[in-house]
Parts: C-alpha cells; structure tokens; sequence
C-alpha cells in the first residue's frame, strides 16, 4: 500500500518549493470538493512504495480562521484522506512564529516530520541552534535543515520519507477545535512556545538589513510609488506586446493544420465541422496561452522577489475603500489585456469572497478583443476625425469606454461592500517577507503548470460550446436558389429574428441580434458575422473594417450605435471567460450569476444611451 | 500606554496587551507575532493614507489596518 503525507506550514515558509523539490514534475492540480481551494497532489517515485504527496494550504496555528486555514486544519484534526505522515515546514529565520504550530502538533502527538527550510539564509544572518534539545522537545527523530530552491537537504529527507514505516494514530480531544480559540489557551501556548524558543536558540538571528534597504526605496512615498506605476507598465507592455508574437504564432499555426484539411477534403458539412468547429474551437482557447503563461511569470516573479506583499500594502487603502484588497490590481490591470489570466490571477487573493468579487468585475476591463469592435463602431459613428481643443473625438470615445469600464467594476464593487459589509474591523494582517532571489526555474515551471491546468480543465467546456455556436450559424444551410448569404438562413438568424423584438427598444434589428451569437465565441468575430450578415464581400481585414462602417453608418442611426457600443462593455462576455470562471469556482452557479448580471447591465446601459441619443 | 496606531517611528515599544471585542482577531494578532512582552518598531506607513502601516514585531514584519493596530496597547521600551 502506497503512502500519503501531506506538507503543513506557515505561510511563506517555502512549503510549496519544498513540494516542488520533493516531487519535480509528477504534480497534478485539482480542486478540493466545493471549495475553490486549490489542491496539489505530487508524487515521490520509488520503485514499489510510491508517496502521495500533498500540499495544503499555510496556517498560522490550528486556531484556523479562514477558509484555507480550516481546511487543513481539518485534514490534520479530522484525517481527511487518511493521511500517514505529515511534513512540518518551518521558516528558520521565523522561528518563534513557527514554534506555535510546532509545539501545537506534538501535544496533539499528530506524526510529523521537522523540516527547517531556508535554513541557509538563518546561517548567513548567524543564528544557531540546539538541534538535539529541539528535537526531544518536539518528539520528532530527526531533524532535516533544508533549501528547497536549490534542492539542498532535499535527497536525504525524501530517502527518509520512502523508507519509513508509519502506524501512529491522532487522538483529538473532542473540545479541542474549541480549547484553542479560548485566551487562556493562547496566553498558556505563548508561554510554552517562548519557554521553548529562548531554551533552544543559542545564538538569536541578526537583522535582515538588505530587506530594509530595498523597502526603504520600494515603499518609499514617492519613490515607491513611481516603482509601483513602472511594474504595472512593464506588466501592460509585456501582456499587449510580449504576448503577441506568441499569439500570432499559435493563429497562424491553426490557419495552417486548416489549410491542410482544407486540402484534403470536399466541401461539405464533414470540413466545416472540422475546420470552423473543431480547428476553430481548439484554437479559440489554445490563443489564452501566452497571455496566460506571460502573467504568470511574471506573477511569480513578483511573488518570489517578495513584492506582491509590497503592491498589497501600497493600495490597501484606496482599493478597500472599494471593497477590494490591494492585490486586486494585478488581476484587474492584466484583464485589459484579456480576462482569462485576470481570472486566473485573482489567485492571489487569498479572501474567498474578495477574490471572488474580483473575478466577477474582471471581464468588464475593456479587453484587447473589444477593439477591432470598438474600432468598428467607432469609425462609423464618427465619419471623420473631429477634433476638440486638438482632442480627437475617436479618440476621446476610446478613453471614455475604458474609463467608463473601470468606473462600471469599482462602483460594482462598492456596491457589493455596502450591500455584505458586516465586519467591524478592516482586517488586512499581513507580512512582508523578506526580500529573496527568485528562482526562474520554480517561476517558469509554475507559470507553465497554470497555462496547462486552464488546457485541460477550462478548454472542454470552450471547445463544446464553440461547437455548439458553429452549429447555430452553419445549420440549417441555405436553399439552392438562396440569394442572401448562408448565415441568414441558419438557426443563428431564426434565434435573431425571434429576439428582435426583446431588442428594438435598444435599437438592435435582426442583423444585428443575429451577428452577437457568434460572437460569443471572442468578442472580435462581431466584425466578420456583420460583415457576412450585410454581404460585405471583403478578405482583407482593414478594407472590411472600412467598408463596415461606412455600411453601417448609413444602414444604423447614431443612436443604436452608441447603445451596441456600450453593448460591448458588458456584453456578450465570451465563452472563454465563461469557462474558466467555472474552473475557477468550481461550479456553474457563478458564470451564470456572471452572465445574467452583466446582460442585465448591458440592457439597462444600452436602454439608457438608446433613449438619450434618439 | 499608548495604542499601536500612535507610536513614534523607529522607536522601540513593548505590548502592554492585545485586547478587542473580536477574539478571533486578537489571537491571530498573537499568533503573527503581537504578544505581550514583545518588542515592536513602527516601520512605515503606507504613502496617501498612512494606512495601513507596517510593523516589526519579533523577527518578521507584519502590516496591519489601523484598526487592527488599535487593539494593541504598547508602553516605552526603557531599556533603550
């Protein structure tokens, strides 16, 4: 029978490069049921005795209080999965912090092996240590001084893991989740983790004083702040220009697999299906990579360096105020870019409700896929550049859409604070680690595991739906003696003209209704379905885009283009959002609660603007 | 005595108490590292708002919301 043990620690104590130093890369990454906490399964290989390995998320003490904290509480109290052993991860320039949980675990005589990481970094800063006395005053046989990042100490522990036997049991005092919520068992467990501390410390660390010093600039009030504006930049940069390169690869790489097809097959439904369904549908997902991929480098970069803490810090207040924490910023910045790495990066928020809050304001950031549509309409409302007090006026729309979204998701946001706010106290309560070399091997292997987790677990639910909306424009097919294009035909145009009337009162006719169902496949294909649903017979992207407007303009008033602009800000949030806001929340209650909120907002809006204008 | 939230920068302090309506507060205020008898140094606040602000308290550096830092009461460190 195989074993299971699973890594315990305080946050920042390097406990998940330790399970990547004892795993390498046989990880998978699930989810614990119905909760959106994220659950990494690894594996120690060693011949017949394969080790389960799993990382639970960090606790303080087994005082759990948020969610995270509760789960592996209860894994350890309640031997969730039947856990053998467990790995007890401590920070060794951290101790008597540490010690808490520590000396919590032997009095529960719960089986757990010591592990002192960064164990070089305590050294360097000259603290030393009673190892023999430590050792019988937790009750472990041994004690394993690590350095995860470079593997140091690694090899021996995971020898040690694979070799021995466990057959020890937990016995939890029924009153105990109570007991340590009660002062006096805090004011009893401070004694003893002091008692314990000055007895084993020989030698007490001596300041981080590089920690400072690089803090001393970096949350600086004015230097700080110019720090804080020039790594959100080169976050914009890398996400709109790093990324596209990549992007354009990955299209042009499809555009060929189709060609082949193309090639090879008669024209019929067979290589629709497999060019504009199938080769579409995967290359309609597959497209998120490098966004995804680049935010997560640097992500992790930010994480590792030990900044992400800093950027929390710096706009706690402002983004509070909001109901929002700090850390919001970087999901929210990344969504103007694209939504799927915003989703993905609300990660780093480790409150359930505020990252949950976050993820569902993060589509409404004017993506790079509303602007071949903002472009469109743009163009056609304004016939020619007009200019005010030297101010563009296509211009001047452009900024107030993406001013117009970020204003949308903060007062969204806000909102939602008044509507829940039930604490009393603004709780942020957190700590800065020490500044620390990140390692690009640990950055790039994590970033590539987020860009195959989306692949595998939000990319099924893209490919069907892509597939069920090619079916919607390519079914039924038009007559034989048909004189309009196919599409008019299809069940895309019949669900269009059915919802016309739903529509007129925001200016929207069939055309129109019929062109935003593709659509929901990326928000950019609005501009090719209204092109083939007006018979704008047109290859060339930039001739079409002109010829559109230019139809567009005299076909529509002022007013339903102004409504269908403002459409575009809520609505239609495309299939790719949708699937990976349900892999992120693990259910489909959200997505849906996401959709209906935004298509009402995007009604209202489009009411509001529709009535004005005409 | 003074409250967290009042003291003179780099100067060090000792907790006097962690004392709040909500207990679930004060023990995690505790457990970071905000216990009675130890040292602490306000560091820096946060630039615009001065809030939240940041602590070194034991080994680690800990930033907490002005209310947070309400709940701990501090005398001078005289042995300074």
């Amino acid at each position: 029978m195989s074993k299971k043990l699973a890594l315990i620690g305080l946050p920042n104590s390097g406990k998940s490069a330790l399970f990547n130093a004892l795993t390498g890369s046989r990880q998978k990454v699930a989810n614990f049921p119905g909760i959106t906490v994220e659950k990494k399964l690894g594996l120690i290989k060693s011949g017949q005795n394969d080790i389960e390995v799993l990382d639970l998320p960090g606790l303080y003490s087994l005082d759990a209080r948020s969610e995270d904290e509760r789960l592996t509480r209860d894994f350890i109290l309640k031997k969730y999965d039947d856990i053998d052993l467990y790995v007890l991860v401590i920070d060794s320039t951290n101790l008597r912090k540490s010690f808490y949980l520590a000396t919590q675990l032997k009095d529960l005589n719960v089986p757990f092996k010591l592990v002192l990481n960064m164990s070089d970094l305590s050294k360097k800063r000259g603290q030393e240590l009673d190892l023999k006395l430590l050792k019988t005053e937790l009750g472990v046989d041994k004690i394993y001084e690590t350095v995860a990042v470079t593997n140091q100490g690694v090899k021996e522990l995971r020898d040690d893991l694979v070799s021995d036997s466990i057959d020890k049991a937990v016995q939890v005092p029924d009153q105990f989740i109570s007991q340590v919520k009660e002062i006096e068992y805090v004011k009893e467990r401070i004694k003893t983790v002091e008692s314990l501390y000055r007895r084993v410390v020989l030698k007490e660390i001596t300041k981080d004083g590089l920690t400072e010093r690089l803090d001393s600039v970096l949350l600086h009030p004015i230097w700080g702040v110019i720090a804080l504006l020039a790594i959100f930049i080169l976050t914009f940069q890398l996400l709109f220009a790093g990324a596209d390169p990549f992007i354009g690869l990955i299209e042009q790489g499809f555009e060929w697999i189709a060609s082949i097809f193309d090639g090879l097959l008669n024209d019929g439904y067979l290589k629709s299906l497999l060019i504009d369904g199938v080769i579409g549908g995967v290359g309609s997902f597959v497209v998120f990579l490098p966004h995804i991929i680049f935010l997560f480098i640097l992500i992790n970069l930010l994480e590792d360096f030990g900044y992400l803490g800093r950027v929390a810090f710096l706009l706690d207040y402002i983004m509070r105020k909001l109901g929002l924490p700090g850390k919001a910023v970087v999901p929210l910045l990344s969504s103007h870019a694209c939504a799927i790495p915003g989703i993905m990066g609300a990660r780093i928020i480790e409150n359930k409700s505020q990252r949950l809050l976050t993820m569902m304001i993060s589509p409404l950031m004017t993506c790079s896929a509303r602007l071949p549509v903002y472009t469109l309409l743009i163009g056609a409302i304004f016939s020619k550049e007009i200019t005010y007090m030297g101010l563009g006026a296509r211009g001047l729309l452009m900024f107030a859409l993406y001013f117009f979204a970020i204003f949308m998701g903060f007062l969204i946001s806000f909102i939602t604070k008044k509507a829940t706010a039930t604490q009393t106290v603004n709780t942020l309560m957190m700590e800065l680690p020490p500044y620390r070399t990140p390692k690009l091997k640990n950055v790039l292997f994590s970033a590539w595991q987020k860009g195959v987790v989306f692949l595998k677990k939000a990319g099924t639910v893209i490919f069907v739906l892509s597939i069920i909306i090619w079916g919607l424009v390519t079914f039924p097919s038009a007559p034989e003696d048909a004189d309009r294009p196919a599409i008019n035909y299809s069940y895309a145009a019949m669900i269009g003209k059915t919802f016309e009337p739903v529509f007129k009162p925001i200016g929207f006719d069939w055309k129109i209704t019929t062109s935003l169902i593709p659509s929901f496949a990326a928000r950019e294909v609005l501009v090719s379905a209204m092109g083939t649903v007006m018979a704008v017979d047109e290859e060339d992207e930039d001739t079409l885009m002109t010829k559109l407007s230019t139809l567009m303009r005299n076909e529509y008033s002022i007013a339903t283009l102004l409504s269908l602009l403002v459409w575009f800000v809520f609505s239609p949030q495309c299939i790719a959002t949708f699937g990976v806001l349900r892999r992120e929340t693990n259910g489909f209650r959200y997505p849906v609660i996401f959709g209906v909120y935004t298509l009402i907002l995007a009604y209202i809006f489009s009411f509001i603007v529709f009535s004005i204008a005409s | 005595m003074k409250k967290l939230s009042e003291i003179i920068k780099n100067k060090s302090y000792i907790i006097h108490s962690v004392t709040g309506e909500d207990i679930s507060l004060t023990s995690k205020l505790n457990q970071v590292g905000f216990i009675e008898g130890e040292k602490v140094v306000f560091l820096r606040n946060a630039p615009l708002f001065k809030d939240p602000i940041l602590f070194r308290v034991g080994e680690s550096q800990i930033a907490l919301t002005k209310s947070e830092a309400n709940c701990v009461t501090v005398i001078e460190d005289e042995n300074v």
